[in-house]
């Protein structure tokens, strides 16, 4: 159940020496595994076996963020580019959903999600992605749709070899690129340091053989996490991570990207206390800078040059803590808090006139306090019972003269700050016996309205080809949640279904204004953000992992969501029903894996954002490994070719008429020490 | 206890002075204002000075008069004024020509810091074949002939406008020196030409207001017609969603609903 409930997807090295893994075997088999997440799983970065589990999210060693989460059954991905694709939840995105890395909020300093925050980390940088849509889905924060959160890989301590590492490259045909890894780590029995850096770089990538201009981009990462052992049940951790993207086109907009540079550092302490009520407690204290920047200037029919730049930094601090309350009950307790300042701007440059300029985002400081609580109560042996609930306090206000005055054109007021209370609040049991579990969470859920929606002046949305305007009048969008999930698990076979529905108020999306200019040359209309009585979203998800022959296994997950409006027409930019399908034959040195992937027509469309259907696709992948030993280390070739049949596809949630990536040969090597 | 009083008192006797000052006249009544015309009245010992917000430019105008003791320097505090801007033309042919432009009165009762305001509306610059000066009675019955010097104007501020009928308006916009990103005081006064030397304010006319980024194409949104509000003042709002070149179009009505002039507009560059 868990499988589906709140996943731990092991990432970086071989991660776990189980054969046949569920995530969740990271935890102890007691009723109360949801917090396994939040311990600390010290994972030894050493490959023995094979672990198809692993190997079916991240099917590369040089896998992007986004291709691991395009794997999780409740994920989708909206993309405008080659680059940096937008997380979707069941049909949730943007500030729907919760984003956050290893507890720290972060946000995109693009006005048009060109930089969701997942686009700023590196797999390699991660221990696990968390995924979680009801049950604890507010834990790091208010919202409506579920949340990820993106868990950094830590130093390991007192680790047999001083300095281990692993090196891995791999090189595409199609795009012409190259994907670098590196990762070391030197673990003293008291101090550890571990680092991780990686190399990408991508030309224009090739689809029925035609070279699909701007879907090339280069970024550099680099994460550093050190690690001291205060004493033997107290840890200070630091982590510093440097992200920076350029020369990425954006194939789907008017516009490229220049740079885009994110700094993400936190300090962290935690202690394991003797105490034995007290499981952990965490405290940490982070702080992020990101600036973006829009490129028009290699774009051939630009009518008029601009410049687009965007910051976004945010300084938080979380404290967090479970109790043993007695032998029934775990209570955790999480206080966080953060403050985000925005700012948004856009230049034009007229010829032979003077330039123009706005606030696209007017210097928007966004600060929030919450408070999370959620207890397990072990019921019986078969039988738990979960609530939890955050309350947030949360602010929003416009801190310049510019930014204020900019928004009379409107008649807004926009002298106060905007405060608001967000309520989210989940319950739900769990029921185990023997191999089947299932659960039912019923959930409430709030979630702050963002930038865009409150501010956003004149942002051209390239998808439906409007100018988009805030409304600071509107009301924060709401959520009544139900999910249920079943499973059965075995030592072969493990399958796990997910039901939900959420029944959405105030759903917000933008009306046309006719009387509105439009400020985007081309545009179709200005839209202002207003609301909707409300919309649902309900769907499925299924998860199989069964063992067919020994040494052969199939992993698959199939999803399914639906969105209507009050109307019932159907809502923007819902994925079709989609399979993903893995068979992995391993055997000693060598490894097979082919993939599948399939999704149906979309044909429900919104006429609303001008939405075109979009027909079915089916794809194949097929990738080998064979690995032997050097000494003690271990060396590993890996070939693959993507998209065997050349199919010219594109996804429902794929903007602009773009065609994704034709047959690809990829590939490449790694060495582990 | 005593020594926090103390400290306390000690850090608000600064307050007790900046707030004593600003309850005072200000000792320079012109600070910020720059000179823009000066002469003697010598039967009367005073001088004469003309102070405006900014140098003088084509379009309207605010003026501020002020007598001065010529020997002490004192402001007189208890002159009144009267303005007439004039304007010498020499033709070709060295035949001189002189006429007036519209302009507001200096109005006594307005006085403040010893500064009594007036207002001028000039229709064209200072130049090599025309120059203004200032006609200007002291306590009506000391006339000076004060010269000034008018500078075409940066931005446009000045509409001539004509009927059917050959009547004459003059549209001037009053200066905002100040334009922002958002909602901006637009004001218009509004005179109309009987002869060279007359001009009367205009109270019942209607203006329609349509800003457009004409490198742009677009316009802004929820703007507020000028509408009259006294002695041939129109004020509104106009609103800018970004800074750089605006071109304000006016469709100005009399009170038949005839328009009066054709495109008729104002550029403004922020």
């Amino acid at each position: 159940m868990e499988f589906s409930k709140f996943i731990a997807i092991g990432l970086g090295l071989g991660l776990l020496a189980f054969g046949n893994v569920s995530a969740q075997e990271c935890c102890p088999t007691d009723s109360i595994y949801k917090h396994c997440n939040l311990q600390e799983v010290v994972i030894t970065e050493k490959v023995s076996g094979d672990n198809a589990l692993l190997k079916f999210y991240k099917s590369t060693k040089t896998s992007s963020t986004e291709d691991v989460l395009s794997r999780l059954a409740a994920v989708n991905l909206i993309r405008r580019g080659n680059y940096a694709m937008e997380p979707v939840i069941r049909g949730f995105s943007a500030s729907q959903i919760g984003l956050t890395l290893d507890g720290i909020k972060i946000f995109g300093a693009c006005t048009d999600h060109m930089d969701p925050p997942t686009s700023y980390v590196e797999p390699s940088n991660l221990k696990s992605i968390q995924l979680a849509t009801s049950a604890g889905a507010s834990k790091f924060g208010s919202n409506i749709g579920g949340s990820l959160n993106l868990q950094l890989a830590q130093a390991q301590l007192g680790t047999e070899k001083t300095v281990s590492g692993m090196f891995t490259s791999s090189y595409s045909l199609a795009s012409q690129s190259t994907n670098n890894v590196l990762e070391l780590n030197y673990g003293a029995k008291r101090f550890g340091i571990r680092f991780s850096g990686v190399y990408r770089k991508s030309g224009n990538y090739l689809a029925n053989r035609q070279e699909v201009p701007f879907t090339q981009y280069q970024k550099l990462n680099f994460s550093v996490n050190s690690k001291y052992m205060l004493s033997d049940n107290s840890f200070l951790s630091l982590d510093v991570l440097a992200d920076d993207g350029w020369n990425i086109g954006y194939a789907a907009l008017p516009m490229d990207v220049s740079s885009a540079k994110a700094r993400i550092y936190a300090l962290s302490y935690k202690v394991f206390p003797k105490n034995k009520a007290f499981t952990y407690f965490e405290t940490k204290v982070y702080g992020n800078n990101i600036i973006h920047s829009m490129d028009d200037t290699k774009r051939p029919l630009t009518p008029m040059h601009m410049d687009m730049p965007g910051w976004s930094d945010t300084y938080g601090a979380y404290t967090e803590t479970a109790i043993t309350l007695n032998s029934k009950n775990l209570l955790t307790i999480r206080t966080d808090g953060y403050t985000n300042l925005t700012r948004a701007e856009m230049t034009m440059y007229p010829q032979n006139s003077a330039p123009m300029f706005m606030l696209t985002w007017p210097d928007v400081r966004n600060t929030t306090i919450g408070l999370y609580l959620n207890n397990d109560y072990l019921l019986n042996k078969k039988f738990t019972i979960n609530l939890n609930g955050r309350l947030d306090y949360s602010s929003s206000k416009i801190t310049s003269e510019i930014g204020r005055t900019q928004l009379e054109v409107f008649n807004y007021k926009v002298d106060n700050a905007r405060i608001k209370l967000l309520k989210n609040i989940n319950g739900g049991t769990t029921y185990k016996s023997g191999n089947f579990h299932s659960s039912i969470n019923i959930g409430y859920s709030e979630r702050p309205s963002s930038t865009n929606e409150l501010y956003g002046f004149y942002l051209f949305n390239a998808y439906d080809g409007y100018d988009y305007i805030g409304n600071p009048n509107i009301k924060d969008e709401r959520s009544f949640n139900m999910e249920l999930n079943a499973g059965y698990k075995t030592k072969f076979t493990d399958i796990t279904v997910a039901l939900f529905n959420n029944e959405i108020q105030n759903y917000t999306l933008g009306k046309y204004h006719p009387e509105l200019s439009v400020m985007t040359i081309g545009a179709n209309g200005v839209k202002v953000y207003e609301q909707i009585a409300h919309a649902n979203l309900k769907g499925f998800e299924i998860g199989l992992s069964t063992v067919l022959l020994k040494n052969l296994q199939l992993i698959s997950n199939a999803r399914y969501t639906k969105g209507t409006d009050n109307d019932n027409n159907p809502l923007p930019l819902i994925s079709p029903f989609k399979l993903t399908s893995s068979v992995r034959y391993a055997k000693s040195k060598f490894s097979l894996q082919a993939e599948n992937i399939w999704a149906t027509a979309q044909n429900k469309v919104s006429t609303m954002v001008n939405e075109k259907t979009t027909p079915a696709y089916t794809l194949f992948n097929l990738r080998g490994t064979y690995a032997f030993k050097v000494k003690q280390n271990k060396l590993e070739l890996n070939a693959g070719v993507e998209n065997l049949f050349d199919t010219y596809y594109q996804d429902h949630l794929d903007w602009g008429n773009i065609p994704r990536p034709g047959r690809n040969v990829m590939m490449g090597l790694s060495y582990v020490f | 206890m005593k020594n926090l009083t103390k400290y306390l008192v000690i850090a608000i006797i600064p307050f007790l002075f900046t707030s004593c000052e600003k309850s005072e006249e200000s000792p320079n009544p012109t600070i910020n204002k720059i000179k823009v015309g000066e002469a003697m009245i010598t039967d009367a010992n005073t001088k004469l000075q003309i102070w405006a917000d900014a140098d003088l430019n084509t379009g309207y105008n605010k003026l501020y008069l002020i007598a001065l003791d010529a020997t002490t320097n004192e402001p007189k505090s208890d002159a009144t004024f009267a303005i007439k801007p004039m304007m010498t033309m020499t033709m070709t042919g060295g035949m001189t020509m002189t006429h007036s432009s519209p302009f507001e009165q200096a109005d006594a009762a307005a006085k403040k810091n010893n500064l009594t305001p007036a207002a001028a509306v000039f229709t064209m610059p200072t130049s090599d074949s025309g120059f203004w000066k200032m006609e200007v009675t002291l306590n009506n019955n000391k006339k000076a002939i004060i010269p000034i010097k008018v500078e075409e104007s940066k931005q446009s501020r000045l509409i001539m406008a004509s009927t059917a009928d050959k009547t004459n308006y003059i549209v001037a916009l009053l200066p905002n020196p100040a334009y922002k990103i958002g909602a901006n005081d637009f004001e218009l006064q509004i005179s109309r030409k009987i002869d060279a030397n007359t001009y009367t304010p205009v109270n019942d006319f209607t203006v329609e207001m349509t800003p457009e980024m004409p490198d742009m194409g677009h316009g802004s949104p929820n703007n507020v017609n000028p509408t009259f509000v006294a002695n041939g003042h129109y004020k509104g709002k106009v609103n800018f969603t970004m800074s750089g070149y605006w071109k304000v179009n006016l469709k100005i009505k009399d009170a038949s609903g005839t328009t009066i002039g054709e495109d008729t507009f104002f550029k403004i560059t922020f």
